[in-house]
């Protein structure tokens, strides 16, 4: 992953737990150099490695840690500059979700070393929808949960996000979303 | 081959573009270019398309009429002709269709170089067609753009933090080298005021019975008009704990900022600041012991973009101001305990005289008693016995008068020796007097103990303070009475003669030479070769630092065969110039 998610990984537990939780969950991650370079892919176990020990030192749970994650990075990266960007994909909740595949592949010029996920939307009516989650990487459907919430939030929206149940045979994750306000 | 295409079509692969008749009129408009001309307060009706768009390039000549033709195969750049006050471009080029060039097709994009400027427009990404490398261009410009903040920023806070750091830098050195606090927080004040362009900075203190905060009197302000009715407030008014900027930092004893009191009311002397102006302040506290003393504070008019660092280098000043005010609490202590020491080893020396000097003071005393006994058993004189009986009783009362002077001079010595003389101020004196004041307390025990004492003393002014001097000469002639009593025909000498601006006074006695180990550790404080109870051990490092205070120098000369002290004491400048 690029370092742009590591550094909202430590922007997040800093300011929510302190430096000290940070330098703890670092040693013992094993990571020596916090200070990622956002535009420089790191390997993904690093990252792995730090939200597991997150989850340990802080004494949470790791499935909450990055729901809250993916709740984070939406704040994240608007503060880091793109957040004007983000805007051109969509000035609503859906509209945003429908652009995010074209989104990612036009970051992919900037971070040719980008492995984004993929994902389906599709109206179910009465301000529900399903929404179809592919990537290759495994255990963040959590942070998806909270990707979405932090964009309700972000277009004023509150919505309830339900995941269903995965189909081994699907090479997907499944979300319900239902716009409450 | 002919293909016919939907305008639905166009409006998804060319949103931007428009279509154009022979006659120039605009015939179809892509979606996109409605938003914008929408967006500018141009109506989309079909009309001229020169009446929407003027040309930028190619360059054409204007004098000439002009010709669509003429932009065939070349990029073209037109402008946007709108009143709005949002300029808008377009890159693109044109086409000409049809069998007979029928239509012309302006085929554009907007030309954007930064997101703000299609969120102007009203445009976001479905505005565009799918995979528009606009898109591309855009985020490689917003990541580099960020970029570079990013490391503006960095390079903006490495320049404020050099300079911060110059500044502490400086401060310590300061701090380091100076002897006197006050003048040093004043220094202080002005360095960090002119360094950081701040307005005000003042100095309050405790006062003595730990209720208030009182102006110190020390303040650097370079524009004192506009500050006048500040100035006056501050100086005028007294502050409890947590009143104002200053009670805040002395009850928490720690920092403060605020980033406008002109509006604070809390802050008593807020309606005194210069109107007009946010005045954002810091005040830092000053503590010896834990307790604040003191408490600085610093007002600027100007916005502090740099607030997280200028927090740390105020934090740190304070913590060097205090250092300095410790250091220098501490070595009042240390003065106040050598002037105690110095004064325990004059009485010291004094107390090891007192035989010596009582029975010196006995001695003429016994002699006024025998004297008054004597003219009180006189009898009348006969006429013819007059001259004899007056000039007995004149022999008499000289011999009376001569004891009295010679116990005031006791009296003198002892007063001018139990002294601490270090506050005295340096005068010329004559080595003589002091020698004299010195021997007339001493003298007593050279004769007691059979020890003859020599001079060769040359008569000059010593530029000194010379209660100080008299107590090395004491202490050297106590030291060489101790070591020397019991011998045979025991002596100490006294030399003294000016050499290169030098007086120079030579203490000897018939002691042979200090051995190397003792003469070593001589001058070091505490040590002593007496019995225990006898000495302080503190005469001799005590008679290095006078000496050195004198700028002069005392030391043991292990050259001669004798035990040799040498004390040099500038001239006074009369004597000492050719």
């Amino acid at each position: 992953m690029y370092g742009l998610v590591n550094q909202a990984v430590r922007d997040l537990i800093v300011s929510r737990f302190g430096q000290e939780k940070w330098a703890t969950i670092c040693r013992r991650s094993g990571v020596n150099d916090d200070e990622f370079e956002a535009m420089k892919a790191y390997p993904d176990h690093l990252t792995y490695a730090l939200v597991g020990s997150a989850a340990e030192v802080l004494g949470a749970d790791a499935g909450d840690l990055l729901k809250a994650f993916g709740e984070y990075w939406i704040t994240f990266t608007a503060q880091e500059g793109y957040g004007e960007m983000l805007d051109l994909f969509g000035s609503d909740l859906i509209t945003c979700l429908k652009n995010l595949n074209g989104m990612h592949a036009h970051m992919g010029v900037m971070m040719p070393e980008l492995q984004p996920p993929r994902f389906q939307i599709e109206e179910m009516g009465d301000k529900r929808y399903q929404l179809r989650y592919f990537s290759k990487r495994a255990g963040l459907a959590p942070m998806v949960m909270g990707l979405l919430e932090g964009l309700a939030k972000k277009h004023g929206n509150t919505v309830k996000v339900q995941q269903m149940p995965r189909d081994p045979a699907q090479d997907h994750e499944l979300f319900l979303i239902e716009i409450v306000s | 081959m002919e293909l016919i295409v939907s305008t639905a079509a166009l409006d998804e692969l060319l949103p931007f573009s428009c279509l154009i008749d022979r006659k120039g009129v605009l015939r179809w408009m892509g979606r996109s270019l409605r938003k914008i001309l929408n967006a500018c307060g141009l109506a989309p009706e079909f009309q001229a398309w020169h009446q929407i768009f003027s040309v930028e390039r190619p360059e054409v000549d204007e004098r000439q009429p002009f010709s669509l033709e003429i932009c065939l195969g070349q990029l073209l750049v037109l402008r946007l002709k709108t009143s709005s006050n949002l300029s808008v471009r377009f890159r693109g080029q044109l086409v000409a269709l049809g069998a007979n060039k029928e239509f012309w097709l302006l085929e554009l994009t907007p030309s954007v170089s930064e997101v703000a400027q299609l969120s102007k427009l009203g445009l976001s990404y479905p505005d565009f067609p799918a995979g528009d490398p606009v898109f591309d261009f855009l985020m490689l410009l917003q990541s580099e753009r960020r970029a570079f903040e990013k490391s503006e920023k960095a390079r903006h806070r490495l320049v404020w933090e050099n300079h911060f750091s110059s500044l502490l830098h400086q401060v310590a050195i300061f701090s380091a080298e100076s002897v006197e606090r006050d003048h040093a927080i004043a220094t202080v004040m002005e360095r960090v005021c002119v360094d950081l362009g701040w307005d005000f900075a003042h100095q309050w203190v405790v006062t003595d019975d730990g209720e208030h905060l009182r102006s110190s009197g020390r303040y650097y302000c370079p524009n004192r008009d506009e500050f006048r009715g500040f100035i006056s407030a501050t100086q005028a008014i007294e502050l409890s704990k947590n009143e104002g900027l200053p009670g805040i930092v002395w009850a928490q004893g720690e920092m403060f900022w605020g980033d406008d009191f002109s509006e604070d009311a809390q802050f008593p002397r807020a309606k005194f600041l210069p109107t007009l102006k946010a005045w954002c302040g810091v005040g830092i506290p000053i503590l010896v012991g834990g307790q604040v003393v003191s408490v600085l504070e610093f007002f600027s008019s100007r916005h502090q973009s740099e607030k997280p660092q200028l927090l740390r280098f105020f934090e740190t000043l304070g913590t060097q101001l205090t250092s300095l005010v410790e250091k220098q609490a501490f070595l009042v202590r240390e003065r106040e305990q050598e002037g105690y020491l110095r004064a325990s080893a004059n009485l010291s020396s004094l107390g090891e005289m007192a035989a010596g000097i009582s029975h010196e003071i006995n001695n003429p005393l016994a002699t006024i008693s025998l004297g008054l006994t004597q003219m009180k058993g006189l009898a009348p004189p006969a006429d013819s016995d007059v001259d004899a009986w007056k000039s007995k009783v004149l022999a008499n009362v000289d011999r009376m008068e001569r004891s009295v002077t010679r116990i005031q001079k006791i009296i003198k010595g002892m007063k001018a020796l139990s002294r601490d003389g270090q506050g005295d101020p340096f005068v010329a004196y004559p080595l003589s007097q002091i020698l004299e004041d010195t021997l007339s307390v001493c003298a007593t025990r050279f004769k007691n103990s059979g020890i003859e004492l020599r001079q060769q003393v040359d008569d000059f002014q010593l530029l000194c303070r010379p209660v100080q001097i008299g107590q090395i000469l004491l202490n050297l002639l106590n030291n060489a009475v101790d070591a020397i009593s019991g011998r045979t025909d025991p002596w100490v000498e006294v030399r003294a003669f000016s050499h290169e601006g030098f007086g120079v006074i030579e203490v000897s006695d018939c002691g042979g030479p200090i051995p190397d180990e003792v003469a070593k550790r001589l001058m070091t404080p505490f040590f002593t070769t007496k019995e225990l109870g006898k000495g302080t051990g503190l005469g001799l490092s005590i008679s290095r630092t006078i000496a050195a205070a004198h700028q002069g120098s005392f030391t043991l000369d292990r050259s001669r065969s004798t035990t040799t002290f040498v004390l040099k004491i500038p001239l006074a400048p009369a004597l000492s110039c050719p």
